[in-house]
């Protein structure tokens, strides 16, 4: 299978340029045309094993170029699969009874679609595929950098046009180049990791196609999707339960070795509990540097992959919570030592909501397997960041040794800017911050966390109890305020109970 | 002065001169040595200081964080005793609850609180001043409340200001009403600062004073005492019963009318207070009806509204933005008007009614 | 021919019994300051900063900043003012006239916008153009008026002021972000009677020869102009110093006219015509001080500002001011021209042979001599009242840099004093009759 010629045919360039790389990973050698004529020009010379075309495209439509090929006896052999958004009734049977092999219903699930292809070219239909083609060890991929252009350009200009055509609605609207517009999206947003959006855009073209158009419905349905291009986590399939979000949240996940389409995949999962994704190769020696600044290691198994650094129990990244991810097969066979490392294991199909949740019992778990049974050094609070801000150096002293007791991790800051810093770069899930500090107040500082929407609880340890003073805590966002002089064990208790909210 | 005498008359006055200078010389030249001998004393004390200060803060952080260990305070309990202490009063602002009595609690079982009894009744003004500052800070605990006995009580009478300070915030802590009531009295004499400390200390026995000698003090009919009092009230900011503040708010000091309108943001207001505070609106003194307005706007009192309205039409600026922020805190009511005097010709009106009502919009 | 010798003579020794009277009068106000400094470090020994800055009934402070420019030591001051630990203290930031350019400068920094306000017009001033708060979180009221003089900025900030205790901070002094703390305490220990408080502490010496007569020079001025001008309540602002001055007697007396040296000598003036009820405190603590001179440009420097500052204001006094500050014009103007002129007829009248040696070396004695017994005693003096920290061996090398700080550098900063009394421009007179209101 690997190294089967196939063609896609698809006039949205993103589309064209996602299905590709999906399928050149896939082992495939592809070729790409952006409309039906395009397309039979390129089969005069080129034979694929597979066309994969859109049936919405500009000029001949797909399911005509359909005709045409296996009307061509040169050409009749050659499957065509449709990429229909099924945004009309029929449309599946339109596909099949112009001739189409078979049909993938937009938006494409990346995970799947490379299985669906096989199935499709060996003319098996059902099975469930064995062990999977090995991977090349060189894949196309599109930097993480890029794609999230790619995302934020394609939220950006579906805005825009959405906007235009509600403003179009009450002049010249064209329903039909909408349609057309909006059918692309269909394809995109799945691509892009937006599938509730591409459910969402499927039902807009539905809608526009009808005749006649409901202006009404049409507005209605324009301004819902525009809310979906402005705040694509609102797109998002379920909301995610809140013990994930909690255990995830300002995470830092080292991916590696992770197929490009499941990087992609993940990435765009945890976006939605907002943590964020680092990428790394596995032939690559992992960096200490950037690995403090990691939560959690999410790590590829394959078989040529075992010697690794990665996969190093004495290794930079043993220490750190793991999440193995491969086959089945790959995963058992995997040494003991090795094995001991992960504290979670994914198999090859995961879907992103079971992702999210291994990495979040994986993070809650601590580090790996062998470790769990270990109870933390002192007291339940073991782990838990905390900041400690303040220019008296007696409080700074006292405030940590206090948390310390309690098995809390403690970083001070003797002024605003330094303590504003350090939430920056080593995200404690809770700051203690004075008022009164040189430079940046404890007000500014709070502010600023706020602003950023960093996730960490705050409260406010000052001298300062007038009404006005806690109002305008409370209103800038602390969630506590405390009043020197202070009980320590008091302080430790309400900031366990802060975190713990 | 002849000219012949005077080299005799010039080497007279020189050597006079001369014999002025060398003796006061040689005088700051002695002070001098009794100046350096105790700077040097001062440099090997702190010197001797910095060695064990370090290690005495960090077992006191250790100890107060939850630790046990106070062994390193009894080893230099008799070589450093001024070092243990000033270490222990370095925490008297920061720490609280059970952290501050274990502080006494260490305090009394080196022995300090017994010391500062001793210095407490010195000739020395200084000495008594620190003895009595540190039996303030120990007395929120009650055994070395048992062994300072009356001494607190004594030293009310001091002579000097801060003593009688420092017992006055010792005795507070004693909890007792009969002494509670007789420190407010004395926070409401004229001395600002003792006022200043006073409330701090006797802001949690507010309901308690409410009850009593606040209304008393409010009622006696003098004007210092009025004023004073209710200083004391505004700045504990809470919301304590007052029967009627009617009185006060249309008093004819002009001091006492600007603290009850201040102090009418927290209580419960009685009908005529009300009725006071909305004819108040149309005072002749601008900063009351500014004063008004506020405290209108914090009770929220929408019987208000039109005389708000009024004023955010015809008065100054300043006095229409604060009857504009008063109207927005009166949803839904108060919004309306403030949506239709957002188009009154009049530009300040106009302006006041927009930013109160987008500002308030906002914060909903 | 003969009457010369005898009349340079007679001039000779009554410039050197003149002379030998500041002496005395300075040593005098030494002693008075070391007693008045003892008493005022005895008299308190806490300053309850920790309730001071919760209470609300502490009164607000508005600390007023004529800033000169927008330049980066500009904005960095209005940081510091803002970062002032107090608990209800703004920044009145008075902008006089700026350019365009500094005004963008300003709105940049502090995120300001301009917001319509009522000001207060208790004093007169040019034309305000406009008031801007910031969008930070941070008390600051910027006042952009019209181009004036110092003093109508400073009016300005005053009138926009919504706080009762006006903070004032002289442009050297390097201040603690608790000195409104500190300065506060003796005006609430006696609200009705203090109108003002200086507080001001010398700073510790800078390496070499200069940095030693520099400090020297800082204790003088402590221990006299300082502290026992404050016992006889005729204290006026010393360079490094910060103050605090109720706004109603700064109202009171028409506010400024020219700098903070002339608004004291309205304050003492007005406080003659009351029967002097008010004090005007000092707080010896360190709360601020002039950062020490290091060379010898700093100390003409130091010296030249020093006299430009007070040196106007004390050419203008009256009758009875002038009676009350007769000793500090003196000292800062007569006695400097008198014992130059004593060098030079004491000098020429030696190698002319006109005066009798003694004479001459009683010049130098009354002058040199008395000199260093003055600065060895505001070093012994100083350290006795309230021991510094300083090493033995600095005190001694302190005591050692009197005697080349009297014998030459003495000479040169007389003739700095006499530029800067007789040279220094004139500052507008207080309005006759008016002004002096009662509070």
């Amino acid at each position: 299978m690997a190294g089967e010629p196939i063609l896609i045919v698809d006039d949205t360039p993103v589309n064209l340029k996602l299905t590709r790389m999906l399928l050149v990973n896939e082992g495939y050698l592809v070729q790409t045309a952006s409309s039906a004529e395009e397309a039979l020009e390129l089969l005069r010379s080129y034979r694929p094993r597979l066309i994969l075309a859109d049936i919405q495209l500009p000029g001949m439509d797909g399911l005509e170029m359909t005709r045409l090929i296996k009307r061509d006896a040169a050409t009749r052999d050659i499957a065509v699969v449709a990429l229909t958004a099924f945004a009309m009734k029929g449309d599946e049977q339109k596909a099949l009874d112009a001739g189409c092999d078979g049909y993938i219903t937009k938006p494409i699930d990346t995970r799947t679609l490379g299985e669906r292809i096989r199935q499709l070219v060996s003319g098996r239909g059902g099975d469930y595929p064995s062990a999977a083609t090995q991977l090349a060890p060189e894949q196309e991929a599109i930097p993480a950098a890029e794609m999230q252009v790619l995302r934020h350009r394609f939220l950006q200009e579906g805005q825009e046009r959405t906007r235009q055509m509600l403003v179009d609605l009450d002049d010249d609207f064209r329903s039909k180049d909408a349609a057309r517009t909006v059918h692309q999206w269909v394809g995109t947003a799945g691509l892009l990791g937006y599938p509730a959006l591409a459910r969402q855009t499927r039902d807009v073209e539905a809608l526009l196609r009808a005749r006649p158009l409901d202006s009404a419905q049409a507005r209605e349905s324009l301004t819902n999707l525009l809310l979906g291009f402005s705040t694509p986590p609102e797109g998002q399939d379920a909301p995610v339960h809140d013990a994930i979000v909690r255990a995830l949240r300002g995470k830092c996940v080292a991916i590696v070795g992770l197929p490009s389409h499941e990087t992609q995949l993940l990435c765009v999962a945890l976006e939605r509990v907002r943590a964020r994704a680092m990428a790394f190769d596995l032939t690559s020696t992992p960096d200490a540097a950037a690995l403090a600044q990691c939560d959690l290691v999410v790590t590829y198994i394959r078989p040529d992959g075992l010697n690794s650094a990665w996969l190093d129990p004495s290794g930079e990244a043993a220490g750190r919570p793991t999440v193995f991810v491969g086959h089945r097969d790959d995963l058992l066979e995997l040494d003991l030592g090795i094995q001991a490392m992960a504290a979670e294991f994914l198999m090859s199909s995961w879907q992103p909501d079971e992702a999210l949740m291994r990495l979040s019992l994986a993070v809650m778990h601590g580090g790996p397997r062998g470790t769990r049974a270990t109870a933390p050094r002192k007291g339940i609070g073991a782990r838990i960041r905390v900041l400690v801000a303040d220019d008296d150096p007696t409080v700074l002293a006292l405030v940590r040794t206090a948390l310390e007791n309690f098995g809390m991790e403690c970083q001070v800051a003797a002024d605003g800017r330094t303590a504003l810093e350090t939430a920056r770069r080593w995200r404690p899930q809770a700051a203690i911050l004075d008022v009164n500090m040189p430079g940046m107040d404890g007000y500014e500082v709070l502010a600023a966390l706020r602003a950023e929407n960093l996730p960490v609880r705050i409260m406010l340890l000052t001298a300062r109890q007038r009404e006005s003073d806690i109002i305008r805590g409370f209103t800038l966002g602390a969630d506590d305020y405390v009043v020197k002089p202070f009980s320590p064990m008091e302080l430790v208790a309400r900031l366990k109970r802060l975190i713990q909210r | 002065m002849t000219l012949p005498a005077a080299p005799v008359v010039a080497k007279a006055l020189l050597y006079a001169a001369a014999a002025l200078v060398g003796v006061h010389l040689v005088f700051l030249l002695l002070l001098l040595l009794v100046a350096m001998l105790r700077a040097g004393t001062m440099r090997r004390r702190r010197a001797a200081a910095a060695a064990i200060r370090p290690a005495l803060h960090a077992a006191l952080v250790e100890f107060l964080a939850g630790g046990q260990d106070d062994s390193i305070f009894r080893q230099h309990i008799r070589t450093h005793r001024t070092d243990i202490v000033e270490s222990i009063l370095l925490f008297q602002g920061t720490v609280g609850g059970s952290a501050r009595d274990r502080l006494c609690a260490l305090a009394l079982d080196l022995g300090l609180v017994q010391q500062w009894c001793e210095e407490g009744r010195s000739r020395d003004v200084i000495r008594r001043r620190g003895a009595l500052s540190n039996l303030a800070f120990a007395s929120a605990y009650e055994p070395c409340r048992r062994v300072a006995g009356d001494l607190l009580l004594d030293a009310l009478k001091d002579d000097d200001e801060e003593v009688r300070l420092s017992a006055c915030r010792g005795v507070l802590l004693s909890e007792s009403s009969e002494q509670i009531k007789r420190l407010f009295e004395l926070a409401i004499q004229p001395n600002l600062l003792t006022r200043i400390v006073l409330t701090e200390d006797l802001r949690r026995h507010a309901l308690a004073l409410a009850a009593g000698p606040v209304r008393v003090a409010l009622r006696s009919g003098e004007a210092r005492r009025a004023r004073a009092t209710l200083d004391i009230l505004v700045a504990w900011e809470r919301a304590i019963p007052i029967d009627d503040l009617r009185e006060f708010l249309e008093h004819r000091d002009r001091d006492i009318r600007v603290l009850a309108f201040r102090l009418a943001s927290f209580v419960t207001l009685n009908f005529e207070s009300r009725l006071a505070l909305v004819r108040s609106l149309t005072d002749t003194d601008a900063g009351i009806r500014g004063l008004a307005i506020v405290a209108v706007g914090r009770q929220k009192m929408t019987e208000a509204i039109p005389e708000l309205a009024r004023c955010l039409r015809c008065e100054g600026l300043q006095q229409a933005r604060q009857a504009a922020a008063a109207l927005g805190d009166m949803p839904p009511q108060g919004w309306r008007t403030l949506e239709e005097l957002s188009t009154n010709s009049n530009p300040v009106t106009a302006l006041a009614a927009g930013e109160a009502l987008a500002r308030a919009r906002m914060e909903a | 021919m003969e009457e010369l010798p005898l009349a340079l003579t007679l001039v000779v020794v009554v410039l050197a019994i003149v002379l030998a009277v500041f002496v005395r009068a300075g040593f005098d106000a030494l002693l008075k300051g070391y007693f008045e400094l003892r008493r005022s470090l005895r008299s308190t020994s806490y300053d309850f900063g920790s309730v001071l800055l919760k209470s609300p009934i502490v009164p607000g402070v508005s600390v007023v900043f004529a800033a000169p420019d927008a330049s980066v030591e500009s904005r960095a001051r209005v940081r510091r003012l803002l970062d002032l630990h107090f608990g209800k203290h703004e920044v009145v930031l008075v902008l006089n006239g700026p350019a365009q350019e500094e005004r963008i400068v300003w709105v940049r920094e502090f995120h300001l916008y301009r917001q319509e306000r009522v000001v207060a017009e208790d004093l007169p001033t040019l034309a305000i153009r406009g008031c801007y708060l910031s969008s930070d979180p941070i008390h600051l009221l910027v006042v952009d008026k019209e181009a004036g003089e110092v003093a109508d900025a400073l009016n300005a900030g005053v009138n926009a002021a919504q706080y009762p205790v006006i903070g004032l901070v002289d442009g050297e002094a390097e201040f603690i972000p608790e000195f409104l703390l500190r300065l506060i305490r003796p005006m609430l220990g006696d609200w009705d009677r203090t109108v003002a408080v200086c507080g001001v502490a010398p700073a510790k010496a800078a390496p070499g020869l200069a940095g030693s007569i520099g400090a020297i020079e800082s204790l003088r001025l402590w221990l006299v102009r300082c502290a026992a001008f404050s016992a006889w309540n005729q204290l006026l602002p010393v360079p490094g110093a910060c103050m605090l001055v109720k706004r109603e007697a700064v109202c009171s007396v028409g506010g400024f006219r020219a700098g903070i040296t002339e608004l004291f000598l309205d304050l003492h003036a007005a406080n003659r015509a009351r029967g002097s009820q008010w004090r005007i405190a000092f707080v010896a603590s360190p709360v601020s001080f002039r950062p020490a001179a290091a060379t010898w440009a700093d100390l003409h420097r130091q010296v030249r500002r020093d006299q430009r500052q007070l040196a106007p204001g004390l050419r203008q006094l009256g009758p009875g001011e002038g009676r009350t500050f007769f000793g500090l014009s003196c000292a800062r103007g007569l006695r400097p021209l008198l014992e130059t002129v004593a060098y030079v007829l004491a000098a020429a009248g030696w190698i002319t042979g006109m005066v009798h040696p003694a004479l001459a070396a009683l010049v130098l004695v009354t002058t040199i001599g008395a000199g260093i017994v003055t600065s060895v005693a505001a070093v012994v003096l100083r350290e006795l009242a309230e021991p510094s920290g300083t090493s033995p061996a600095s005190l001694v090398a302190l005591c050692v840099a009197a005697i080349p700080e009297n014998l030459g550098y003495r000479q040169v900063r007389n003739l700095w004093l006499i530029a800067g009394f007789f040279g220094s421009p004139k500052v507008p007179k207080r309005k006759s009759g008016s002004a002096v209101t009662k509070l």
